[in-house]
């Protein structure tokens, strides 16, 4: 072993911290002699053992502490004690007579159980009756002041308690530090008290002939600090975001809350079909929202009657009643088309004569259980183009300079169904990494019965796909609700490579 | 939608061909089917508009005219000398047809009752619209009768049973009952038969009596239903798939009164396409010649003449309502793979709304000061949002009927979802300094929907050392930085003395006006969150700044 070269790339809290674990001493102790915060300890602790020096070794201990429910049942007793009680001085009781004790029904239920098991007593239907041992109660309840006062405990009680929420049970591990004997004969090297210079001061600078300067391991691996980082979600959406803005698209909003008529009725979803249940709507309990009576009226008659031009029917409609009585309802958006349409409304069909291009990025809301696959709120991305004369290689065009800027280059279409666009195109790109091809959009040319309402003639494309799958995708997930907040690891939004998501 | 689960022998014997897997995969891929082949099996996925596609069958029709070799079927005829009366009742519409089979019904059987549960949940939308039954025609004594029935003469042994049950047993002992009994009408309806026995209680079960077995050889169809639509829609897909197996035929329905005439019509819908709004809808020249053959294999009756395609629609096909439908149908003949992209063309200026851009600016400064920002939910309850913080429930939008436990409201504040965030990471590295930019969604009468989306900066920093001032200071440097605010109060609000300790929290006022929240939480707080190291913590109302 080169001792001086180790010594000279040790730092005065190197020596220190070995010095102090010439015998068998724990980081705690350690930190409070020397004294050095935990982490320098630990962290020279680590590069001693890397070294050779010294060895680590950890000690778990267990330690007991009473909840706040253990704490009311420290200081009232038990529900099983408190039930004995009131049954050792009459003997026989009704489940009725348990209500005085203040208890709710589930302790209550649990209490007599553990009578039951521990043989103290007997039900004969509504009756509970006296008819054994009461020693094992007691020795219960002063478990729970063995705990109280920190004492050790074990047994089969510990994890009836733990269950029971009576007690919490937290694990602390101790390490412990002791030197090597190369670590003890370093101590003993003449060089190890010879001043090395660590950092450099002012005073140093200007003096700093005749020092000599501490080693670094250049090479150590150095723990990489917490850092302020933007969160992965909202990279991949600005990303998005500046892909759109650059092909000419304007940003939309609306609020999360929407109603049914301009959720579904305004893009003519069936009302006597499935289609409305596909996307699980969330409702707003006690909310009625505010509608155009004009619109409604013109919405119902295209639905029902279809609509002419010249001779020509473009539209025969439904040919069945709509049905506006819940439109009104108050609902979570279950698509971000809901906005596009707003906005047919509020700006394009108020200057019909203007091409115009808009886009989204925003939540939407689907009453689902969650899944792997599937989250109860998730970010739509949702294009729209309105011009005159766009046709379906237009709208193929787009997903082609779209896809292309977030690195997707091998795109196929295949015919789908939606309820407000015709025809109807789902996107496909060849995913390299799975070696096959995945749905990474939905797209279409909204039917005319949609437009004719708000007197638009002329088309509108619009395509748009969930922004977490596709994101999970790019990061190799296998469970989207990694994304889903409540769901999400502190450890992978700290340490997700974001250069996943930038080619 | 519909799941058909079948296999490339089955498949290639219906449509009298070879083809192979591969071909399979093509044709489904070009129409736009979903389609799953795991060894020899198909399983194929249908759309919700396809009402039709129900079956192997009707799904053999249809692969059948993509591989331009139609399978030809007898045209249902209309049958008058059957007699059969249907009176006014809750379900008033009523349709019937005769299936004559070729030979026995034999394993058939299992298969004509998948077809029946799937007509009644997709198109009869769990037989609440429309519902069908199916008879061994030879065993009923005609004329029969569908009408109302007091519940205490209804006595018959239901399909699959082997004694007599009453009205009430039905409903509340058999699987039938107990499924469809939310729907069953008011007054029961049945099918009674010329020796006054009940055939059937539609919707909910038939008598075992009149069941079809292996050596059946003639099936009484009948569909009722309380949609018109449905019923009509429902007889459709029926026909159309069960023309494959034996000769349809449509029995004539004495109503009792004319507004419960399905008027079920078989003659097919007219409609006029010009050929100039195809290729301006596609973008590409085609020839006429072309689509009228395209059309033809989708069953369409077409003549072409000047510029002009005069149609007749398929009677099964309920979905083509609109010029665009008989363009998706030329469309799925003609490969949307063979239509090239088109370069992007009209360029405007595109632009990001103003909150998208103070967001990006106020997360580079909370990233600067050393913050991770969280995306945090939408979705919440009120345990998390309000009673966890101490905080009263009120004014804000709760939710009926949400099928998650954790959801039953749109969240009022960031802070708790952060809180909440927190409390599931417990066990990672300290100090978690977190943000999060987000809209919440508050009462507003002004909007049309009482509510409105308003945008909020949430900042909570938990740690042995966090404390009050190192919120306060990158508040400061946001408000200043980015709002140009140099000036705030924090003042004490009562309301929110359970939230945070006394004489550490506040509003933040600026000119007066409410702008935000700030404090150190109450040990109450933390505990509800199971969090064991201070916290402190702001939310600023970002509408309220800008609006300043």
């Amino acid at each position: 072993m080169d001792y001086d070269r180790i010594i000279e790339s040790l730092s005065e809290n190197d020596k220190r911290v070995l010095l102090s674990s010439k015998e068998r001493t724990s980081i705690d102790n350690i930190s409070n002699k020397v004294p050095l915060d935990l982490d320098t300890v630990r962290a020279s602790a680590r590069k001693l053992f890397s070294l050779g020096l010294i060895n680590i070794e950890n000690e778990t201990t267990v330690n007991y502490r009473l909840t706040e429910v253990g704490k009311r049942y420290f200081k009232d007793g038990l529900p099983e004690y408190r039930v004995l009680k009131l049954l050792s001085s009459k003997k026989e009781i009704y489940y009725s007579d348990l209500g005085a004790l203040g208890l709710d029904k589930n302790e209550i239920n649990v209490a007599v159980g553990i009578l039951k098991k521990e043989g103290v007593v007997k039900t004969s239907g509504n009756k509970i009756i006296l008819s054994g041992d009461e020693s094992k109660i007691e020795l219960r309840s002063s478990l729970l002041a063995r705990i109280d006062k920190g004492g050790d405990i074990n047994g089969d009680l510990v994890s009836e308690f733990t269950k029971r929420g009576i007690i919490a049970v937290s694990e602390n591990t101790k390490e412990f530090l002791y030197a090597t004997p190369e670590g003890l004969e370093l101590i003993k090297s003449d060089k190890f008290s010879a001043k090395l210079v660590d950092k450099l001061t002012p005073d140093i600078i200007e003096n700093w002939k005749g020092l000599s300067f501490r080693r670094y391991d250049v090479n150590s691996n150095i723990p990489t600090p917490l850092i302020g980082r933007r969160n992965i979600v909202k990279e991949f959406i600005s990303i998005v975001k500046e892909n759109l803005i650059s092909m000419g698209f304007k940003e939309m909003k609306s609020n999360f809350t929407e109603s049914i008529f301009w959720n579904f009725d305004v893009m003519m979803f069936r009302q006597d079909h499935p289609d409305r249940e596909i996307l699980d709507t969330f409702y707003v309990k006690d909310a009625k929202a505010k509608l155009e009576k004009q619109l409604i009226k013109k919405i119902k008659e295209t639905y029902e009657n279809g609509f002419k031009d010249n001779d020509f029917d473009l539209s025969l409609g439904y040919r069945s009643e709509f049905d506006v009585s819940s439109s009104d309802n108050v609902i979570l958006r279950a698509h971000t088309t809901a906005t596009t349409f707003r906005y047919i409304h509020n700006l394009i069909s108020k200057n019909k004569d203007r091409p115009a291009k808009y886009f989204s990025v925003s939540k939407v809301f689907r009453n689902e259980t969650n899944d792997p696959t599937h989250l109860p709120e998730f970010y739509q991305i949702e294009g729209i183009v309105y011009d005159d004369n766009l046709n379906l290689r237009d709208l193929i065009g787009y997903f082609y300079e779209f896809y292309g800027k977030l690195g997707i280059k091998q795109i196929r279409v295949k015919p789908t169904y939606n309820p407000y666009t015709e025809p109807s195109l789902e996107i496909q790109g060849f995913n390299e990494k799975l070696k096959r091809w995945v749905e990474i959009g939905n797209s279409g040319v909204f039917r005319p019965e949609t437009l004719i309402s708000f007197g638009i003639k002329r088309r509108v494309i619009a395509w748009g796909f969930a922004l977490e799958r596709a994101l999970a995708l790019r990061l190799n997930l296998e469970d989207i609700r990694q994304l889903y907040n409540p769901y999400t690891d502190l450890n992978f939004l700290r340490g997700v490579k974001t250069a996943s998501i930038l080619d | 939608m519909v799941m058909i689960n079948t296999s490339i022998d089955e498949m290639n014997k219906l449509l009298g061909k070879k083809l192979t897997k591969e071909k399979y995969s093509d044709i489904a891929f070009k129409y736009g089917l979903d389609l799953d082949i795991n060894g020899d099996e198909l399983n194929f996925e249908t759309t919700s508009d396809r009402a039709e596609l129900i079956s192997k069958y009707g799904l053999a029709r249809l692969l059948s005219q993509l591989i331009h070799k139609p399978i030809n079927v007898k045209d249902p005829k209309i049958n008058e000398g059957i007699s059969i009366s249907v009176e006014k009742t809750e379900r008033p519409f009523v349709n019937c047809l005769l299936l004559r089979l070729k030979k026995e019904l034999g394993e058939r059987a299992s298969e004509l009752v998948e077809i029946q549960n799937k007509v009644d949940l997709v198109i009869g939308r769990r037989r609440g619209m429309a519902a069908i039954g199916l008879f061994d025609y030879d065993k009923i004594g005609f004329p029969i009768v569908y009408r109302h029935e007091k519940k205490e003469n209804i006595k018959f042994t239901p399909l699959s049973y082997a004694n007599e049950k009453t009205y009430d047993e039905i409903l509340n002992s058999t699987d039938a009952g107990i499924w469809y009994g939310k729907i069953s009408p008011e007054k029961p309806i049945i099918w009674k038969t010329s020796n006054g026995d009940i055939m059937a209680l539609p919707p909910i079960i038939n008598a075992d009596k009149y069941s079809i077995e292996k050596n059946t050889r003639n099936i009484l169809i009948d569909i009722t239903g309380v949609s018109k639509k449905s019923v009509n829609s429902a007889t459709k897909a029926l026909i159309f798939n069960l023309s494959m197996i034996g000769d349809i035929e449509v029995l004539k329905v004495k109503y009792q009164t004319k507004d419960i005439d399905t008027g079920l019509t078989l003659s097919p819908t007219k409609m006029r396409l010009r050929h100039w709004d195809l290729e301006n809808l596609m973008g590409k020249a085609v020839s006429a010649e072309e689509v009228v053959k395209l059309l033809r294999y989708a069953d369409y009756n077409v003549k072409f003449e000047k510029g002009i395609y005069a149609l007749e629609i398929p009677f099964y096909r309920d979905d083509v309502i609109s010029q665009v439908d008989i363009i998706d149908d030329i469309l799925r003949f003609y490969g949307v793979s063979n239509l090239e992209p088109l370069p992007v063309k009209t360029y405007f200026t595109g632009e990001k709304l103003k909150e998208s851009r103070l967001s990006d600016f106020i997360g580079n400064r909370m990233t600067g000061a050393g913050y991770q920002e969280l995306d945090s939910n939408v979705l919440t309850n009120e345990t998390i949002q309000f009673d966890n913080m101490g905080l009263k429930r009120e004014n804000y939008a709760k939710l009926s009927e949400s099928r998650s436990s954790e959801i039953s409201m749109t969240r009022r504040l960031v802070v708790p979802e952060i809180l909440r965030f927190i409390s599931n990471n417990i066990n990672r590295k300290f100090p978690q300094k977190l943000f999060d930019i987000g809209y919440v969604v508050e009462l507003d009468p002004s909007s049309d929907t009482n509510f409105s989306n308003k945008l909020h900066l949430a900042i909570v920093y938990s740690g042995v050392d966090a404390n009050f001032s190192d919120v306060k200071a990158v508040v400061k440097i946001v408000l200043s930085d980015i709002f140009n605010i140099d000036e705030f109060k924090v003042s004490e609000n009562e309301d929110l003395k359970q939230t945070f300790i006394s004489g550490r929290y506040g509003d933040i006022m600026y000119n007066d006006k409410k702008i935000g929240v700030i404090g150190e939480l109450h040990p109450r707080v933390l505990n509800k969150f199971n969090i064991s190291f201070p916290a402190s913590v702001a939310e600023l109302f970002l509408d309220k700044i800008i609006e300043v």
